[in-house]
Order: structure tokens, then sequence, then C-alpha cells
């Protein structure tokens, strides 16, 4: 039974094995493997200069690896250079040709395969369509708007029909709402190209907003790779946790199967004696004033406001507790912070399973 | 007119009245002399095209030849010096700056000291000579490196490759690296690369590389005088003859203006196939 589950899984399409990367002395990727399914949209996260740049560049081909081996749809391409193969890759900045017009531009793969002028027409107003782009072709680069250029580089890549489209921080340049508009194109081209996507960014919200796997890599590492409402929810180090979102973070020691946290709550929790570590979602924390409660000590934390932010749509709230620990809590109507003032006593609380546990630093 | 205008060309007044001055005024002048006539060492003003009828009957093949030559200086230039304009560009990292920084100091050692310096290399008692006849790879010095237009081509060439590999490597600095990364994802082998993606990015570069190696060459007379010798002269050596010796005027200046209408339509033509067309 395993058996014949295990032989109608499909091969990933990408498949990276210790693959590492070291210049000189300093190493720009220490040994990763990862996995890509075809029809994917997967998004490589991590601050500037965790080497996720360099991992795709390593993909792409333009980089070779010190170790280990990259597989693409079974094929061991490791060496094989950038023109060779079966990935397309959109730039930051674009890289348009500036000496030729958008048409030229999307169709300058298919001239270099040699294709026949018709073809190349037709595809080039296909792959235009797709961007819609239409009336554009005949355009130079410069005369584009920074948007027009992004769907320019995109059609350009796609045209190609890669077995992996990556993007390299391709909204970076973009501003807020045509951020927010690309993103939306984007997901409809994955879905209409049923293309596998790599992406690379910084910006957690494109990420979320985009991926169905998230991969969150931090000075050279694979932090944690999963679904991204699983990696937001159950961070496994504390990087991940703060990278991903706005989080606590409540230290404390656990004794024969007993935590209690610096912060004041104890609580049942399996695991070896030691200090622990454990995060919580601002928004998974519950408030109210503390005359409401009963007078019974409560699993929470009691402490005083210290700053109340209106975001628009939700409040972030500061408390300080007693001994000088802080939580950050997080709702999500402004409504609910009626009654909660800066100054005023509060109680704050949690579902058991708010916390997470995550590794040392 | 406003006062911030007045002001403007009132700025501007001194340097057009040293270029009208000294350029313009003396260029109509000789213009206006190509069409007098000379009798008995006396230039006498009026109509004739007798001078350019002479320019071409007496010099014609010597006028294609000074054109041929100098388009073979500007190409070996341009070549050469997109090869090392290229590596400085893309094959030596951040150490661009100073090979061009070294082509720049070739340039002190002056034009007469490097045709000096061709001449000592290629007379028949010359280095090269020296070596191959020490080598025993000649039994008698060799007499044909010297004093053809080949000589002269080379001795050009070098003293200009400086002024062509300038413009290139700057044209070449605005090509973003980008680019060629791009054409490479997209299938593009290393030469597709370099003819579809860096040449015409850098082209007007390479046309005003061209450009400057051509008009410099076109009116050399010094390097064919001490490097051509009888079988490699160009127009120059006889455009001051005309002025000094033979004080015929009027042909040293149809001379001049043919070549220089020449050389701009020899400009105007690379111009149109590189550039003027793709916009």
């Amino acid at each position: 039974m395993s058996e014949a589950i295990r032989a109608g899984e499909a091969e990933p399409l990408l498949r990276l094995s210790a693959v590492s990367k070291r210049y000189g002395a300093a190493t720009a990727l220490h040994p990763i493997d990862l996995a890509v399914t075809k029809g994917s949209f997967t998004a490589i996260l991590g601050p500037s200069g965790c080497g996720k740049s360099t991992l795709l560049r390593l993909i792409a081909g333009f980089t070779e690896p010190s170790t280990g081996s990259i597989e693409i749809a079974g094929r061991d391409v490791t060496r094989l250079v950038p023109e060779k193969r079966p990935t397309n890759m959109v730039f930051q900045g674009y890289g348009l040709f500036p000496h030729m017009t958008v048409a030229e531009n999307v169709g300058f793969g298919l001239t270099i395969a040699r294709r026949s002028r018709s073809e190349i027409g037709e595809r080039v107003a296909e792959t235009l369509a797709l961007v819609r782009l239409e009336e554009l072709a005949g355009r130079p680069i410069q005369a584009l708007s920074g948007g027009q250029q992004q769907r320019v580089a995109l059609a350009r890549a796609l045209i190609m029909r890669p077995l992996i489209l990556l993007l390299d921080e391709p909204l970076a340049a973009l501003d807020l709402k045509l951020r927010q508009a690309m993103q939306t194109e984007l997901r409809r081209i994955h879905k209409e190209t049923n293309g596998t996507f790599v992406f690379v960014t910084h910006d957690q919200g494109e990420a979320f907003s985009l991926a169905d796997n998230l991969v969150v890599m931090n000075e050279g590492r694979i932090e944690q790779i999963g679904r991204p409402q699983d990696v937001y929810i159950r961070p496994k180090t504390l990087f991940v946790s703060q990278f991903v979102g706005d989080t606590n973070i409540l230290e404390g020691t656990r004794r024969s199967g007993v935590v209690e946290l610096a912060a004041g709550p104890r609580f049942a929790s399996a695991g070896p004696d030691g200090k622990v570590t454990f995060v919580l979602r601002p928004e998974t924390v519950r408030i109210r004033p503390a005359q409401d409660l009963p007078s019974s000590p409560i699993a929470g934390i009691t402490g005083t406001i210290e700053e109340l932010h209106l975001l628009g749509d939700g409040a972030r709230i500061t408390v300080t507790a007693p001994e000088g620990h802080q939580l950050i809590v997080r709702l999500p109507n402004p409504r609910f912070g009626d009654g909660l003032a800066p100054g005023i006593r509060v109680a704050v609380d949690w579902a058991d399973d708010a916390l997470t546990e995550v590794g040392a630093p | 007119m406003t006062a911030p205008a007045v002001k403007r060309i009132a700025a501007l007044a001194p340097a057009y009245g040293i270029l009208a001055g000294l350029f313009l005024v003396p260029i109509a002048l000789l213009f206006a002399v190509s069409f007098w006539s000379v009798r008995s060492f006396k230039l006498e003003p009026g109509f004739s095209l007798d001078a350019y009828i002479r320019t071409f009957t007496v010099y014609g093949s010597l006028f294609v030849w000074t054109l041929l030559m100098a388009a073979a200086v500007a190409i070996l230039c341009v070549v050469i010096g997109f090869i090392f304009a290229y590596g400085a560009r893309f094959r030596v990292g951040t150490h661009g700056d100073l090979f061009i920084l070294a082509t720049m100091i070739t340039l002190f050692g002056g034009y007469l000291v490097k045709i000096y310096s061709w001449k000592a290399i290629l007379s028949s008692n010359g280095i090269l000579n020296s070596l191959l006849l020490g080598l025993g790879l000649v039994d008698q010095p060799v007499g044909w490196f010297i004093f053809n237009r080949g000589a002269v081509i080379v001795a050009l060439a070098h003293f200009l490759l400086p002024f062509a590999i300038l413009p290139i490597y700057s044209a070449l600095r605005n090509v973003p690296d980008i680019t060629l990364d791009a054409a490479r994802d997209l299938g593009a082998s290393p030469w597709a690369v370099l003819v579809k993606v860096v040449l015409p990015q850098c082209r007007t570069g390479l046309v005003a590389a061209f450009a400057i190696c051509f008009l410099s060459a076109v009116g050399d007379y010094v390097t064919p005088m001490f490097l051509g010798g009888g079988s490699a002269i160009m127009l120059g050596q006889f455009i001051v003859s005309e002025f000094s010796t033979r004080f015929n005027w009027p042909s040293g200046a149809a001379m001049s203006f043919s070549l220089m209408g020449a050389s701009a339509l020899v400009i105007g033509a690379v111009w149109l196939a590189f550039i003027g067309r793709r916009r």
C-alpha cells in the first residue's frame, strides 16, 4: 500500500541536493536540499544577503555550485550553461534590451532559436496578450513605464515556455498599487500557463499572497520550508517567527514537564528540561480590561497598556507586565479597542495552541 | 529680449567669437581661395574650378588610396579597440578603469616618438631584422617591413588606438551586465550575445571611434613621410607641398576641401549604416 502511494507520487520537477556555494573563504550558501513540484508557486523569502539570489542564479545556471547537484525534470543540469537550461528568468531590474522594441524583446529567445518568422509573430502576439500589452508591441523600451517593462520582462521569459520560471525580486521596483496589481496578474498567469514559478523576495506580504510553497532563508541556510500558513502559525525557528510577521518571544524554563515563563504563566509542556523559547503571534492574544475578570489568577499576564496604535484595519497594543516584560497584541477590528486606552490595566491570555516552541537561534 | 537671454548670449559670446575668428573665418577664406588661381606665384581672385579638376586628374588615385588607408586604420583601431575595451569592461572585474588609464599613459609618449619607434623597429637595420638575423630565421635583412602602406597603417593604428578605446569603453560602460545575462538565459550563445546585444548597444561608441580614427588618419602627412617612403604616399603630404614649396594655395585648398567632403561622406555613410536606420 505504502509502496503504491510512493510510486504514484510525482518526482519533483526541480531537485537540489546538498548544493552549496563558496566565494573564497566566504560561504554564500551552506549545503541545502530543496525540491519543487510541478505547478507550484514557490517563494524564497529572506533578508538581503541571505543567499536567496545566489540560489536562484544557481538554478538558472549563472553560478556554478561548489558542491552538490541540481536536477530539473530528472536531468542533471549542474554543469549546464544558462542558455541550455529549461529555465527562464525575470531579472531584478528586468534587463530588457534597450535597442529593441517590445515585440523584438519578447521574440528574442525564439529568434535566437531560429524559429520561423510566422511562428515568432504568432507567439509574440499570444504572449503579449497574456500579459496584456498587445497595443505596445511596436514601442521602444524607453517609452514604457516601470509596470509595463515588468510585463515585457515577464513575457520575454514566458514565451520560451520554461519548465521553471524564475523571478528575482520581480516587483521590488514598483510602487504599492502597481505591486498589488502585478501580484494578481502573476497569480492569473501562473494559473493560465500551468507553470512552475520560483521567485525570490524579501517582502513577506508578497511571498504570502503569491506562493503556495514558502522557503525561508537566513545567512545562507534554509530555515523552514512549508505552506505559508503553516510557516506562519508554526515557525520552526526564532528567526522565522521574527522575519515572518510580528511576534512575541516568551522565554522560560521547563522542569519535569512544566514550563514557567519568565513573564509569569505556568503550563504543562512535554520536552527536555532546560531553557525554552516560545513565540506567540500578536493576533492570537486575547485582551480584556482587568476589572472585567474574576479575581482568580488566569493563565495569562496582567499589565498596563503602554501604547495603542490604530492601524486603520486594526489596532496594535503594547502591554507592559509588572516585571517589565512587554507583549504586543493585535486586534483585527478597532472596535474591540473600545474601552482600551494607554494606562489602563488589562489582562491578556491566549489559547494553549497559540504558543509555538522554537529552537534556539 | 529678456535680460537673462541677453546674459546668456553675452556669456557665450567669447567662446563663439574665438571659434568664429580662429576657425570659421580661416576655413571660409580657404574655401574662397580654392576657387582662385595662381599666376607666377601670385594669387588672383576669381572663380575657377581648375584647382578641383587638378585634384581629381592629377591626384585621383592617391585620393582614393588615402581614403582606403584611413579606412583601414580606422577599422583596425575599432576592432582592436573593441576587443580591448570589451576585456576591460567585462573580463577584468573592477580593474577595468586601470586598463583604460594604462592606454591614456601611452598618449604621453607623443606622436613623433611613436613614429621613430616604429622606424627603429621596422627598418632594415632595426630591432625586428636584428632579431630575425640573430635567430637565424633570415640570411639578410628583410626590406619590406618598412616604406609601404602596411607600415604606415600599423604605425597610425598604434598611435590612434587609445582614441578608439576611450569612446568604445565609455559606450560599453553603459551596457548593463544584466542584459547579457538575460540574453544568455533566453538561449543566446556567447557569440550571439556579442552580436545581438553588446554590439548594438555600443554602436554609437563604435561609430564615434571610427570617425575619430578615420579623420585623424586621413589628414596625416608625417607618418607616411617617415614610414611610407615612395610607395605609401598620402594626400596630406601633397597638400603640405602645395601650400609650402609650390605656393599653389588654390590647389592645396581644393585638395583639402575635396578630402574634407569625401571624409564627411564616408562618416555619413558609416553613420547611416550603423545608427541612422535603427532608431
